[in-house]
C-alpha cells in the first residue's frame, strides 16, 4: 500500500499560479472554487520587504477533522493517504468546511453548469463579444471539455472532479483520477519550476522521500494536530510577521 | 365550581375572535412567502443566501443565519421541560397553570430547529443518508450526535405533552361529544378514566429523563458542533458547553414568560395564571441572564489577557471592530438592562409590572438571537491562515426563512390552542 505525500519547495515557487490554472482545467471546478490556491505573503517593512508564495493544496490530513465531522461518511480517508469526498453521498451540510483549519473546501453554491467561465449555455456573457452567449457565438463548435475520467468511480465511489452536483462540497483530490493511472496531480505536472512534488513515502527512491531528508521541513498549522501530508521546504510558517500581501500599512506591526 | 373553571379554561375552544383570524391570516401569508423563498433556494442553489466559502477567493461565511437560527430555536425549546420538571419533579404545583403552555412551546420550537437545519442543507433530498449511515458515523460526527439527541428530545417531549393531555382530552370529548371526534378519538386510544396515577408515574419518569437530556442537548451536542473544532478561532474551547447551556436555559425561561404573558392576556386568564408566576420566573430569568453575562465576560477576558492572535482578532472584531455596535447594543440593551429590572422586581414586589417583565423577556430573547449570530459568523470571517478577512451579508431569502419559521412556530402554536386545551382543565389552581 503506497503512502502518498506532497512536498512543496518554497525556495522555488515564484507565484505564477500555473498550478491553480492546471487544477481548474483538469477538474472543471466552477467560479469561486480554487482547489489549488497560492498564498501571496509579504514580510518586513518598506523598503526591506520580501515575498513568500505558498501553494496550498488540500493537506489530506492523517487526522482529518473533516472526516470526523461528516455526518454521512461522504468525506473519508483512504489507506494510501487520500482524503476524498463521495459526491453521491454528500448532503451539503458544510460541516467539513467549517471544521477545516486550512480552508480547502468549496461548496457548489450554484449549479455547476451555470457556474463555469464564459457561461456556454446561458445568456450570461451575452453581448460581450456581440449578441448571444459565448456558446452561441461559436455555434457550439466546441463544448467545454469534460474529462471522462471524472465520471468513473474510484474504489466504487464518485470522488473525482469538481463539477458534479449542486449543493455538495468538493476539494482538492490530489487528482485521484490521474494518480490511478500513474500520473502526478495536474498541479505537480504543470509547475514550471518543479516546486511541487508528489509521490510515495514508502518508496525510498522517490523524490518526496529524498526531499524530506533535507532540513527545514515543516507543515502548516501542525500544532492543531491534523497531521497534514503536505510538507513545506524552506520559507516559514505564516504568522504575525508573514502576512497577507495587502495588509494595510497601519496594521503592519513594526 | 369546577364547571365554571372549565368554562374559563375552555375559552379558546368555544369561540374565536376576529383578531385571531386576522393574526392567523398574517402568519400564513408570512409562511407562504417563506415557502416561496425556499423554493427559490432549492431551484437556484444556496447561492441565493449570503453564505460563501471561507478563505479564498470568496472570503465568506459558510454557516450563517440558518445555523444561528437553529441554535436559537433549540434554546427556547428547553422551556417546556424546564417548567414541567420544576412542577413535577420538584413538586412546585403553583406553576402548574403554565405547564402545557410551556410544553407546546418546546414541541413547536424543536420542530422549527430541525426545519432550519434541513433548509440549510445543499442536498436535503439526501437527508435520509443521515439515517442510513448512522451506525458508522455516530461514533465520530458531532452532527450525528446532534441528530440523535434532537430526535430523542422531540420524541420524549411530544410523548410527555401527549400523555399528560389525555385526561383533559377525555374531559373535552365528554363536553363536546360531536366536535373534533376524528381527532380526539384516536388520541384517546385505550383511555381509561382510572389511568391517571399510572400516567402521572410515567410522566414523572419522563420528566426526570428529559432533564439530563436538556444538558446533553444544549450543554452537549450543540456546543460540541463548535467547541470541538480546533479550526475556528473563537469556537474551540471547553467553555462552550456551559456557555451554550446557560444561553439555552435563559432563552427557555424568557420564552415561557413571553408566550405565557401573551396567552394569559389573549384569553383573560389573569386569575388562572397569577402574577406570582411571572414574578418568580422573572427572578429566575434575572439569575440566568447574570450567569450568561458572566460567561461573556469570562470568554472575552480570557482571550484579551493572553489569547492567541487569531482568537484575539475575533475578540477585537466583537468588542471594538465591525461587530462592536451589534455586540454592545445586544449586551447592554438586550441583557444588562433587562437583568437589572428583573432583579429589582424580584426584590421589590411593588416594582413588578407584567408588561415590564414581558418586555425584559422579549428583549432577552432577541438579544440571544443576535448573540447566536455573533457566535457562528465572526469566527468564520477571521480564518487562521492569512486569507482575506471575510464578509457576510444575509439576503432576503435568509431573512424570509427566519421570519417564516418564526411565523410557522406561532401559527402551529395557535393551531394547538384551537384544537386542544392549552390550560389544564381540572387541576389548575383555583380562582
Amino acid at each position: 500500500m503506497p503512502r502518498y505525500a506532497y512536498v512543496i519547495d518554497l525556495n522555488r515557487c515564484m507565484g505564477c499560479n500555473a498550478c491553480v490554472e492546471a487544477c481548474k482545467i483538469e477538474n472543471n471546478t466552477g467560479e469561486g472554487m480554487l482547489w489549488m490556491y497560492v498564498f501571496r505573503l509579504e514580510k518586513g517593512k518598506y523598503p526591506d520587504v520580501n515575498w513568500q508564495f505558498m501553494p496550498r493544496p488540500c493537506m489530506h490530513c492523517d487526522n482529518p477533522p473533516c472526516v470526523k465531522v461528516c455526518p454521512v461518511g461522504a468525506r473519508f480517508k483512504r489507506e494510501d493517504g487520500f482524503t476524498l469526498t463521495d459526491f453521491d453521498r454528500c448532503i451539503g451540510c458544510r460541516f467539513c468546511e467549517v471544521s477545516c483549519p486550512y480552508g480547502v473546501n468549496y461548496f457548489n453554491w450554484k449549479k455547476p453548469k451555470d457556474n463555469q467561465y464564459f457561461a456556454w449555455h446561458e445568456e450570461e456573457g451575452a453581448g460581450v463579444y456581440g449578441s448571444g452567449s459565448a456558446g452561441q457565438i461559436i455555434g457550439n463548435a466546441v463544448v467545454p471539455y469534460e474529462n471522462p475520467d471524472h465520471k468513473k468511480l474510484y474504489g466504487e465511489r464518485l470522488v473525482s472532479g469538481g463539477a458534479h452536483y449542486l449543493g455538495v462540497v468538493g476539494k482538492c483530490t490530489w487528482c485521484v483520477h490521474r494518480v490511478e493511472k500513474g500520473l502526478p496531480p495536474a498541479c505537480v505536472a504543470n509547475c514550471p519550476v518543479h516546486a511541487l512534488h508528489f509521490g510515495d513515502l514508502d518508496d525510498p527512491g522517490s523524490e518526496v522521500s529524498n526531499l524530506l531528508k533535507r532540513g527545514n521541513v515543516w507543515r502548516l498549522l501542525e500544532e492543531l494536530g491534523t497531521e497534514p501530508r503536505v510538507y513545506y521546504l524552506g520559507g516559514q510558517q505564516p504568522g504575525h510577521d508573514l502576512r497577507l500581501w495587502y495588509t494595510r500599512r497601519q496594521e503592519v506591526k513594526a | 365550581m369546577k364547571a365554571k373553571h372549565d368554562e374559563i379554561a375552555l375559552r379558546p375552544l368555544t369561540g374565536t375572535s376576529q383578531s385571531f383570524y386576522l393574526v392567523a391570516a398574517v402568519l400564513l401569508a408570512i409562511v407562504g412567502w417563506f415557502i416561496y423563498a425556499y423554493l427559490v433556494q432549492v431551484r437556484t442553489g444556496l447561492v441565493v443566501t449570503g453564505q460563501r466559502d471561507m478563505g479564498m477567493p470568496l472570503a465568506g461565511a459558510p454557516w450563517g443565519l440558518y445555523i444561528s437560527n437553529f441554535v436559537w430555536f433549540v434554546g427556547i425549546a428547553h422551556g417546556g421541560i424546564a417548567v414541567s420538571a420544576i412542577i413535577r419533579v420538584l413538586k412546585l404545583e403553583r406553576y402548574h397553570s403554565i405547564g402545557r403552555i410551556a410544553e407546546v412551546l418546546t414541541v413547536v420550537t424543536i420542530m422549527m430547529a430541525g426545519l432550519n437545519i434541513i433548509i440549510d442543507l445543499g442536498r436535503p433530498d439526501r437527508i435520509l443518508n443521515m439515517v442510513l449511515y448512522f451506525g458508522s458515523r455516530v461514533w465520530q460526527s458531532p452532527l450525528a450526535w446532534d441528530f440523535t439527541v434532537i430526535s430523542l428530545y422531540l420524541t420524549l417531549s411530544t410523548t410527555y405533552l401527549y400523555i399528560t393531555m389525555r385526561e383533559d382530552l377525555a374531559g373535552l370529548r365528554d363536553k363536546f361529544p360531536g366536535r373534533w371526534k376524528w381527532l380526539y378519538k384516536p388520541l384517546l386510544f385505550r383511555y381509561r378514566p382510572d389511568e391517571k396515577p399510572k400516567v402521572d408515574q410515567i410522566a414523572w419518569w419522563l420528566a426526570v429523563t428529559i432533564v439530563p437530556m436538556m444538558v446533553a442537548l444544549s450543554g452537549g451536542v450543540i456546543p460540541w458542533l463548535f467547541g470541538l473544532q480546533g479550526s475556528q478561532a473563537g469556537w474551540f474551547g471547553a467553555v462552550q458547553g456551559p456557555y451554550f447551556l446557560t444561553a439555552a436555559l435563559t432563552s427557555a425561561i424568557a420564552g415561557v414568560i413571553v408566550v405565557a404573558t401573551l396567552v394569559r392576556r389573549g384569553y383573560g386568564w389573569h386569575t388562572r395564571i397569577k402574577d406570582e408566576v411571572f414574578r418568580h420566573a422573572g427572578a429566575l430569568l434575572a439569575i440566568l441572564v447574570t450567569f450568561y453575562i458572566w460567561f461573556i465576560f469570562q470568554e472575552q477576558l480570557t482571550i484579551r489577557f493572553a489569547g492567541p492572535i487569531p482568537e484575539f482578532r475575533v475578540s477585537e472584531a466583537l468588542l471594538t471592530g465591525r461587530f462592536a455596535p451589534i455586540f454592545w447594543t445586544m449586551l447592554v440593551g438586550g441583557l444588562i438592562l433587562p437583568m437589572v429590572y428583573l432583579f429589582v422586581q424580584a426584590v421589590r414586589p411593588r416594582a413588578y409590572r407584567g408588561g415590564a417583565v414581558f418586555i425584559s423577556a422579549a428583549l432577552i430573547i432577541v438579544a440571544l438571537w443576535v448573540k447566536r449570530f455573533l457566535i457562528v459568523v465572526p469566527s468564520l470571517l477571521y480564518p487562521r491562515l492569512p486569507y482575506a478577512v471575510g464578509t457576510y451579508s444575509p439576503t432576503w431569502v435568509e431573512w424570509s426563512v427566519v421570519a417564516g419559521t418564526i411565523a410557522l412556530a406561532i401559527f402551529l402554536y395557535l393551531l394547538f390552542i384551537k384544537l386542544f386545551p392549552i390550560m389544564e382543565l381540572r387541576r389548575s389552581s383555583d380562582a
